[in-house]
């Protein structure tokens, strides 16, 4: 899986890939929207993480001329802002989906997840830990084909972990995911745990795995030893 | 005073001086030609008494004539003389007054005052003065005087004529006056109308509209120019607040990059097994203040925003009780953490014109701020009505309240009423200015009521969907 990254903040653009390397795909790093385009009209990539505002063309421009050469590659755009307008405007110029800086890394790679799952060619590896199968598409658990009947809110965070294994979450990241930035996130971290509690009580009818670790002071993480 | 009533005022006066001046000349030289005309009525009597003298029997044929018998006649003063200053006549006038012929002003024209003895035509013997024009003059026939003549006439019929004059005149100037009040009053309503309609554009663009023009008329006249100008002040009024915009905008920017940068950093190394777990725990407390920081950096662009009337809202017909019970949804799990009970009390449905995710905003912080300012096993009560056309909600806690020296500064930017606390309950001061914002984009408004040790109650009002 290869991932090319057009952000001119440059030890973001680092992190970011540091980060994806650490989880297994190959990166690209682009400075500015040219090199960017010229990368992505080149190259072949599974994914594209573009920021909106860059030098020399900016990540509408850049997108609309990747759409325009018909490079279907999806997109993830990183923005500041936030208004409506800008997410129209993103989501029209082509792109798959966008993430509001500062954003989580959990959140980015859950999205980054989802868009490579789109993909055929990644729709073969199912998402899960152990026993744990989850179906994406109508978002429900499974262990041994026996449903875990999961609310909403515990289904994402259990889809958070999953997609973030072997990385451990904050209770912030995991309330970010779930209900996102219109709330008053603080007070939602202590929620938190009781979600996980359910989760956990649900997973223990059916399974004897500890799947879901708390890690002390810092949050929750699956682990799946390889 | 208005400058309508001044110009009135001016246009009144400089008529009346003119139509004054006029007036007085037209009096003046009507006077003098009424007096001209009257001693050329005077020289052609003379001429005609001359004319009619009889060389042959030396005597003057006219006085036969039924002229000079005519009642009329007795209103002229007239002497007649022949060459040797012997009197041959006079008329009935001459022995009712005192004028004297002053043999010096012979051949001259002259005005004089006469005494009458005695009244002409009645028989009260009160003395009475008129004026008379007298005209002497020798009677000359093939160069040899033939005699002399005095001949006058009363002033009264030149005064009866200029009284009248006078009468029309002073008629005349009151009715012009009052058509020139009337016309100057119409006429500076006309020459004020396009500022009036200046004041009432301009009156109309305020920060919002900041990029509507005033419509200029007529560019070459003064007004046009005065719309130039004024369309000039507000480009660069609409520029300034661009740019401050615009600032804002970059403001923002720059801060959260860096904010991006350091979140990812450290989120990544909360996963580094070779961290102690004591240094973690306190990169996840850095975590929540980069997180809070962002979210105070957007609220403060929201606000800014709103400031120079750039936000931008996203209108549609909604039902408020729906919405309303979705936050209370949403929101059930953080009271349930405090034991706190969260009651429904009445939900109509009711449609307004909102912003859903601002509406969403708005009820969110007020029962946030409900929640964390009510004690443990606290209740709030939220219901949703409708009054005539306005959509009711309140939000009614039995929490800690409100002091009331407080009350009117809660909606102000970054005031706290409880200093000590907020900063542990995760608020940034500027909820409640969000809320009275969100309020007022929806043309709606927002009530508090608040004692302390027993509740506060918010009433936020909505105008309904049309």
């Amino acid at each position: 899986m290869r991932i090319l990254i057009i952000e001119d903040e440059e030890s973001l653009a680092r992190n970011i890939s540091d980060i994806l390397v650490k989880e297994g795909y190959l990166t690209e790093i682009a400075s500015d929207g040219e090199q960017g385009l010229q990368k992505g009209l080149n190259q072949d990539f599974n994914l594209l993480i573009l920021d909106i505002l860059l030098p020399k063309l900016n990540g509408y421009e850049v997108l609309r001329e990747l759409r325009r050469n018909k490079i279907k590659t999806p997109v993830l755009i990183l923005t500041i802002k936030n208004s409506v307008d800008d997410r129209v405007n993103g989501l029209d110029s082509g792109a798959d989906d966008y993430l509001i800086k500062p954003f989580a890394i959990a959140e980015l790679l859950a999205r980054i997840r989802t868009l490579l799952r789109r993909n055929a060619e990644d729709k073969s590896s199912a998402l899960g830990a152990g026993e744990l199968v989850l179906d994406t598409t109508k978002r429900e658990a499974f262990i041994n084909n026996k449903s875990l009947n999961l609310t909403p809110k515990e289904y994402s965070i259990l889809e958070l972990l999953l997609y973030n294994k072997n990385r451990v979450l904050s209770r912030l990241s995991i309330a970010e995911y779930v209900w996102g930035d219109n709330f008053d996130l603080f007070n939602m971290t202590n929620f938190v745990d009781v979600h996980i509690k359910n989760i956990r009580k649900k997973l223990d009818e059916l399974s004897d795995e500890k799947l879901i670790k708390t890690v002390r002071g810092i949050g929750f993480m699956i682990e799946e030893l390889e | 005073m208005k400058i309508r009533t001044r110009l009135v005022l001016w246009y009144f006066f400089a008529s009346l001086v003119l139509l004054l001046i006029f007036s007085i000349g037209t009096y003046l030289g009507m006077r003098q030609l009424l007096l001209n005309s009257l001693d050329d009525e005077l020289n052609q009597m003379r001429d005609d008494i001359s004319s009619g003298f009889d060389s042959e029997t030396n005597s003057f044929d006219i006085l036969s004539h039924p002229f000079f018998v005519q009642t009329e006649l007795s209103n002229y003063y007239l002497i007649l003389y022949d060459n040797k200053n012997q009197q041959i006549f006079e008329s009935k006038v001459v022995s009712l007054t005192d004028i004297e012929l002053p043999i010096s002003k012979a051949d001259t024209n002259y005005t004089t005052t006469a005494k009458f003895k005695t009244d002409l035509s009645s028989k009260n013997s009160s003395v009475r003065y008129a004026k008379y024009r007298i005209a002497g003059s020798k009677l000359y026939s093939k160069g040899s005087v033939i005699g002399y003549v005095v001949i006058g006439q009363s002033f009264e019929k030149l005064y009866e004529s200029m009284d009248n004059l006078l009468s029309v005149l002073l008629i005349s100037i009151g009715i012009a006056t009052l058509i020139i009040l009337i016309l100057s009053y119409f006429l500076t309503e006309r020459s004020l109308k396009p500022i009036d309609r200046l004041i009432t554009q301009a009156r109309q663009i305020s920060r919002d509209n900041l990029n509507e023009r005033l419509d200029v008329v007529n560019p070459e006249d003064e007004i046009g120019k005065l719309t130039n100008v004024l369309n000039g002040l507000l480009i660069r009024l609409q520029d300034s607040f661009e740019k401050e915009q615009e600032f804002m905008a970059d403001a923002a920017h720059e801060l959260k990059t860096p904010l991006t940068v350091l979140r990812s950093h450290w989120e990544d190394e909360l996963s580094n097994k070779d961290l102690p777990v004591n240094f973690k725990e306190k990169l996840v407390k850095d975590i929540e203040i980069i997180t809070r920081l962002s979210k105070l950096i957007n609220n403060l662009l929201l606000l800014s925003n709103s400031e120079y009337g750039v936000l931008k809202v996203d209108f549609e017909n909604l039902d408020l009780s729906e919405l309303v019970k979705d936050v209370v949804d949403n929101t059930t799990v953080l009271a349930e953490l405090k034991n706190q009970t969260i009651n429904l009390v009445e939900l109509t449905p009711v449609f307004v014109e909102g912003d859903k995710a601002k509406l969403y905003q708005l009820f969110f912080n007020l029962l946030d701020n409900a929640i964390n300012y009510t004690h443990e096993k606290g209740n709030i009560n939220i219901s949703v009505k409708k009054e005539s056309h306005l959509a009711l909600v309140e939000i009614k806690d039995n929490g800690v309240g409100i002091p009331e020296k407080d009350l009117p500064h809660i909606f102000r930017r970054f005031y706290r009423v409880h200093k000590d606390r907020s900063q542990t309950l995760g608020g940034n001061g500027l909820g409640l200015a969000i809320v009275k914002l969100i309020t007022e984009i929806h043309s709606g408004e927002i009530q508090v009521e608040s004692q302390v040790g027993k509740g506060t109650s918010f009433t936020v009002k909505i105008p309904v969907a049309i």
